[in-house]
Order: C-alpha cells, then sequence, then structure tokens
C-alpha cells in the first residue's frame, strides 16, 4: 500500500495543483533555454550572468603576447609596472581592459588614462614603490612569454603616450 | 510512453524532503551574504571610475550612464540585507526574490565595466531558482512553530534545475573550447601558451604571477593531460545528473580543476571551490542539521542550567 502511493506522490502531474506544476515547468524551461542561449552566441560575445564562458577557448598559436600596460619610472630611468590598483582596481583583468580601451581611444584617450594614473601616484596610490616615480609612460609591448621565462628577455615596445608625476 | 513521461517526470522532480532544499537555501544563502560582504569594497570601487568606462551588459544594458553613487550604494546595502532575509527564511515570499535581483544587478553592475569576471554567474543563477521555490518551507523563521512538512516533488525540482544549471555552466566552457579553441586545444599547446601569456600580462600589470606556473611551463606533457582532463570534466559535467555517487567524483575533479586554475593562473573560484555550488547534487541537510546540532551542543554547554547538571 505505501509503495502505491509512495508511486502516486512520486508522479508530480497527480500529487501537485496545476499552478504550481505551470510555475515548476515554466521556471525549469525558461532556465534552461536560458542558460543554454549562449550556444548560439558569437565568440565575441559575453554577458551576465548568462554567458558561453569564452575565456581562454580561443585558439591562441603562440605565447606571443601583445598588452598595453603602464610603467612608472624615477629620475634614474628605472622603471616600475604600475600596479592594477592605480590603473584601475584590485582587478588585473579589469586594469587590462582600462589600458585596452585607453588605448583603443587613440592618443586622447591615453592621455587621459596616463594623467589619471600620474595624479593617483602623486596622491601616494601605489605605495613606496611608486614614491620616487617623476614619469608615467602608457606602453604596448609584443613579448613572447615562452622566451620571457626562459631568458628573461622582453620583446619589443612601443611608448603610446607618457606625462609627468607632478607632487 | 506514459512510463516514459512518468519516468522523466520523477526524475525531473523527485520527490525530496522539504530539508535538503532549505539546507541548500542556507549554504547559498550564507556563502552569499560572505560573499557579498567581502565584495562589496570591489563594488564600490566602480563608484570612482570615470563615467566613459561604463560598459553596461545583461540587465544593465540599457543604460547609457552609469547610476548614480547614492543608488548603488542603496542597492547593496539591499542587497545584503535581503540576502540575510533569504538565508534565515524570512519573509521569504517577499526577501527571496529581492535577494535574487538585487545580487543581480550588483555583480552585472561589477561586470559592466569592460570586463566580464565569470566568477558569480553560477551563484547568482542559484540564488534566481531559489528565490522562486519553496526553499523557505523549512529551517527558516517562515516555518518556526510549524511541523515539517512531507517530502514532495515540489522540493526536487528545484534542486535537479539548480544541478542543471550548474552542470551547464562547465559545459559551455568545455563547448566554447572545442568551438573557439578547435584540436589545438586538446594538444595542451594552447593550455601551456595561454598560461604562460597569463603570467607574463600578470608581471606586466604589476600583480603577483603563479610561482608553479612558471616552474612547469616546460613540462608539454603535463599540458596535455591537463587540456585532456579540462575538456574531460567540462564535457563530461552532464554526466553528473546520472548519479549522486557519479556526481561526487564529478565534483571532486572539479574542485581539483580549481585549485589548479589556483594554482596555475592565480584566479579564485569561490562559489564552486567552497562547495557550496555543488550542495544541490547531494544530502545539503546533513551539513546543514549537523551545524545545527554543533550549535545546539555550543548553547547547551555555555547556559547555565546546562552547567549546572550532574
Amino acid at each position: 500500500m505505501q509503495a502505491v502511493n509512495r508511486g502516486r506522490d512520486h508522479c508530480y502531474n497527480r500529487a501537485v495543483p496545476l499552478a504550481e506544476r505551470v510555475r515548476a515547468l515554466a521556471v525549469s524551461a525558461l532556465v534552461m533555454a536560458a542558460v543554454l542561449w549562449p550556444l548560439t552566441w558569437h565568440a565575441d560575445r559575453d554577458s551576465f550572468p548568462l554567458s558561453s564562458y569564452p575565456m581562454f577557448a580561443h585558439n591562441r598559436r603562440s605565447a606571443v603576447l601583445t598588452a598595453v600596460y603602464a610603467v612608472a619610472r624615477d629620475a634614474r630611468g628605472e622603471r616600475r609596472y604600475v600596479p592594477p590598483e592605480v590603473i584601475a582596481n584590485r582587478e588585473v583583468l579589469q586594469a587590462r581592459a582600462v589600458l585596452d580601451r585607453a588605448a583603443r581611444g587613440g592618443k586622447k584617450g591615453v592621455a587621459i588614462l596616463c594623467g589619471e594614473v600620474a595624479a593617483r601616484i602623486a596622491a601616494g596610490q601605489g605605495g613606496a614603490p611608486l614614491s620616487s616615480a617623476v614619469e608615467v609612460q602608457i606602453l604596448r609591448g609584443r613579448h613572447d612569454a615562452g622566451r620571457y621565462f626562459d631568458t628573461g628577455e622582453l620583446g619589443e615596445e612601443k611608448v603610446l603616450g607618457r606625462c609627468p608625476v607632478t607632487r | 510512453m506514459k512510463r516514459l513521461l512518468a519516468a522523466i517526470g520523477r526524475w525531473l522532480a523527485p520527490e525530496t524532503p522539504a530539508e535538503r532544499l532549505a539546507a541548500v537555501r542556507v549554504l547559498v544563502g550564507s556563502f552569499s551574504l560572505v560573499y557579498l560582504g567581502l565584495r562589496i569594497p570591489h563594488i564600490a570601487s566602480y563608484l570612482s571610475f570615470p563615467a566613459r568606462q561604463f560598459q553596461p551588459v545583461g540587465l544593465l544594458a540599457v543604460l547609457e550612464h552609469p547610476p548614480p553613487g547614492a543608488a548603488v550604494l542603496a542597492v547593496l546595502a539591499l542587497a545584503w540585507l535581503a540576502t540575510l532575509g533569504f538565508t534565515l527564511g524570512w519573509r521569504y515570499r517577499v526577501s527571496g526574490p529581492l535577494a535574487a535581483a538585487m545580487l543581480l544587478v550588483s555583480f552585472t553592475y561589477a561586470n559592466s565595466w569592460g570586463q566580464i569576471f565569470h566568477t558569480e554567474n553560477a551563484l547568482v543563477l542559484s540564488v534566481l531558482v531559489l528565490a522562486v521555490t519553496r526553499a523557505a518551507d523549512s529551517a527558516s523563521l517562515d516555518a518556526r512553530g510549524r511541523e515539517p512538512p512531507p517530502p514532495h516533488p515540489r522540493y526536487g525540482w528545484p534542486l535537479r534545475l539548480l544541478c542543471v544549471v550548474v552542470v551547464a555552466t562547465y559545459f559551455l566552457a568545455g563547448i566554447a573550447k572545442l568551438r573557439w579553441g578547435g584540436p589545438g586545444w586538446l594538444g595542451g599547446t594552447v593550455l601551456r601558451d595561454t598560461i604562460a601569456a597569463d603570467s607574463l600580462r600578470k608581471i606586466l600589470l604589476g600583480s603577483a604571477h603563479s610561482p608553479i606556473a612558471e616552474v612547469l611551463l616546460g613540462q608539454a606533457w603535463m599540458f596535455r593531460a591537463l587540456a585532456v582532463l579540462t575538456l574531460v570534466v567540462e564535457l563530461g559535467a552532464p554526466l553528473a545528473l546520472l548519479h549522486r555517487r557519479v556526481a561526487a567524483v564529478w565534483v571532486l575533479a572539479v574542485i581539483a580543476f580549481h585549485l589548479g586554475v589556483l594554482a596555475l593562473m592565480t584566479i579564485l573560484f569561490p562559489f564552486p571551490l567552497s562547495g557550496v555550488a555543488f550542495a544541490p547534487f547531494f544530502r545539503a541537510e546533513r551539513v546543514t542539521g549537523w551545524a545545527a546540532a554543533r550549535a545546539r551542543r555550543f548553547r547547551a554547554r555555555r547556559s547555565p542550567a546546562g552547567s549546572a547538571a550532574p
């Protein structure tokens, strides 16, 4: 008897009022369709909270990295990489996005970001390592990561913009 | 045909104790409370960003300009308070959907500045699903003084759906690697070059990179193995829906995968690494039951009546 009842209770169609069944079905169908929808997206499309999770999926053909980054130089010409919290916030990828966007904005975009970074360094952001900086440079570099980790050598760099750190 | 439909129905909505769904609510809610609390400074850091960097996504894509700072702070405060209500199961019909909506807005805002992080997707989707279910019928302030309801399919389908959501996040990531990475991904060179480039990028951006990656980059065979294992874990994710034991093996593999990502790329995925993301696969009520029993014992030890007892 118990087994029979259990079987009946097991069946959602019999045990639950119609409105609740419809709600369960609608929510399940909607959520499943939504999470699978990104399968139809192009490679360069992403969103939140729905995503096709394209990170690290692209067919990288070599370890060569083209990146935009910022360095702070002191009076002797020694340089230090400007950390993400001075460029954007503590997220490295956020800093990358800000730098890439500035570079896409051409000389004007680079000049604006460079000025902002220099002002933050002048205000003490970046702490002791950047306290002697006199100039900020925004660079685009093309480096072979494999070679860098073997020999410590970087590749080519191009200065996209520079600005003084005025205290 | 009728039998098949009944079997599918049973699979989609298995008879489940209310305590299990409630336990998942408590676990996901507790995680969200702590996580949001820790992430508020990060989310608030975008208030100082110039408006030109605002690139809204998802729900916020309709905005042309970033929302005012006061509105962002109000949403964050409301998100935290509503998530507290969600976790405690207090006025759940309001606090559940409100927590889901506010968390969605908060994290969408944080992903709307040109970089989507992918660390909060599964968390937000889990809260969204839980918010529209009867997850507060047990172990909640709303259910105080009531007899626990009997096991029912209405507590089963949300858990099954949550499992599907978690599985889908990994499966889609695997599909993306096959679609856009191609066979090169399986060979391991794409993975090795990606990790090498990522490490160098972190150096150039003045951030910490993984010393482990630096040491292992020369071991091509290892990246071949890691690439295959990554795809097995991601594309094999749907197998976790078949049986709890398979799910246990898969979850261990996923946690190992995330530990590998953390070790090689210094990228932390807190929701899966905490294990909470996978609670819907298991008898989560055992965890909350254990925690509740510990709390009761602790209270009993501290209470004067308890200490006076012979």
